[in-house]
């Protein structure tokens, strides 16, 4: 019994031993898959914009708003790069009206990475169309404070051509009309 | 009991790692490479007016804003530029009331209105060709939807005051430059909803 028992002990003690010996690490690869991640950031929390007359007499302005930062974290694959798009994708533009966004550079001030460029003319938001803001982004990452990544200015206007005859025979004023916009970091083909 | 206690823990291990499994698979997809941003647009309503022209006179009155100091020898033509932006099947209207009703009844100031000199868009509104001012109030432009008319001289619509002598007095009695009066006018711009 005694024997036995000191048996079965010797031979678990010897197959813990040998698998311990049979681990030995003396190659391995380290692996980076593709990656692509965007977040879109605003302070404060909203973006909203108002149309108005800047005084009695005066046309319609153009209304502004700068609050938004895309932040991307982005590792691609040698020779690839990657592309900012933007879209409305719910809800349409109200008629009459030209909804523009532009990207500037990104603002990160260590650079890490390969920012690309930002499509300096902009474009006119269009519903369930993507098109290029940014291009050319490579293995990068923005940073994460508030006005880190690619500061985004949207421009709310009217169609001048349209938009007064629009007003006054169509919806009028004294609505509020929610819109998605939705940013996609895709690859480049 | 036990051996069910433990299918029924079996059972649960068995939803988390499926459960775990689905989440993981959802973040693999496109969420991740997209961000969405809600965005809230609006058009108040708002209608404001401006007066435009040489030898303006204006003073406030407590109680019922700005209003336009008329003589007999002022220059008596303006010009009225508007901006509106309504609501559906709302219109506004600009209407004149003299602010103090201090003139002689010998006398009236009649207010001729131009139509819009176009310098603007949208839907500008129609004059009421010509008034005699008094201290109800009156409107001399109606229906006005969602415009502008420019701003300055030479835009929106051409107001001329002329000061007359009542038909039924007569006009020797007086002697119309030479009277040390005033009048004040008051301008507002109302909505017909």
């Amino acid at each position: 019994m005694n024997y036995a028992l000191l048996f079965i002990l010797c031979l678990g003690l010897s197959i813990f031993k040998s698998t311990a010996a049979t681990i030995v690490y003396d190659n391995f690869s380290v692996v980076i898959p593709a990656f692509a991640y965007i977040k879109a950031t605003t302070t404060p929390s909203s973006v909203s914009m108002t149309l108005t007359a800047s005084g009695a007499g005066a046309k319609i302005s153009t209304a502004t708003n700068s609050n938004l930062y895309l932040k991307v974290t982005s590792i691609v694959l040698p020779g690839k790069s990657r592309r900012i798009t933007a879209k409305v994708s719910n809800s349409t533009i109200p008629t009459g009206t030209l909804l523009k966004v532009v990207s500037a550079d990104c603002s990160y001030p260590a650079t890490q990475g390969d920012f690309g460029n930002a499509v300096l003319s902009g474009i006119t938001l269009i519903k369930d169309v993507d098109q290029i803001i940014v291009d050319g982004i490579g293995s990068c990452y923005t940073g994460t404070a508030t006005t880190d990544g690619y500061n985004l200015t949207f421009t709310w206007q009217p169609n001048d051509a349209y938009y007064y005859t629009m007003l006054s025979t169509g919806p009028g004023t004294g609505y509020m009309i929610s819109l998605t916009v939705t940013f996609t970091l895709s690859d480049n083909p | 009991m036990v051996l069910l206690g433990k299918r029924k823990y079996f059972s649960l291990y068995f939803l988390l790692i499926i459960g775990a499994h689905f989440l993981s698979a959802q973040n693999r997809m496109p969420g991740e490479n997209a961000a969405s941003l809600p965005i809230q647009l609006s058009i108040p309503s708002k209608a404001s007016i401006y007066l435009a022209g040489s030898d303006l006179k204006f003073s406030f009155v407590p109680g019922k804003g700005t209003e336009q100091i008329l003589t007999p020898t002022s220059v008596g033509k303006l010009w009225l530029n508007y901006s509106s932006l309504v609501e559906k099947y709302s219109t506004n209207a600009i209407c004149v009331s003299l602010s103090r009703n201090t003139l002689p009844a010998e006398i009236l100031i009649r207010l001729k209105i131009g139509p819009d000199v176009g310098a603007g868009a949208g839907m500008v509104g129609k004059p009421s060709g010509s008034i005699i001012l008094s201290a109800s109030p009156q409107p001399i432009v109606t229906n006005i939807g969602s415009c502008y008319t420019g701003l300055g001289v030479n835009k929106g619509h051409l107001l001329s005051f002329t000061w007359e002598m009542n038909p039924d007095f007569d006009p020797s009695d007086f002697v119309l430059d030479s009277l040390k009066i005033e009048a004040g006018v008051i301008y507002t711009i109302v909505s017909n909803e």
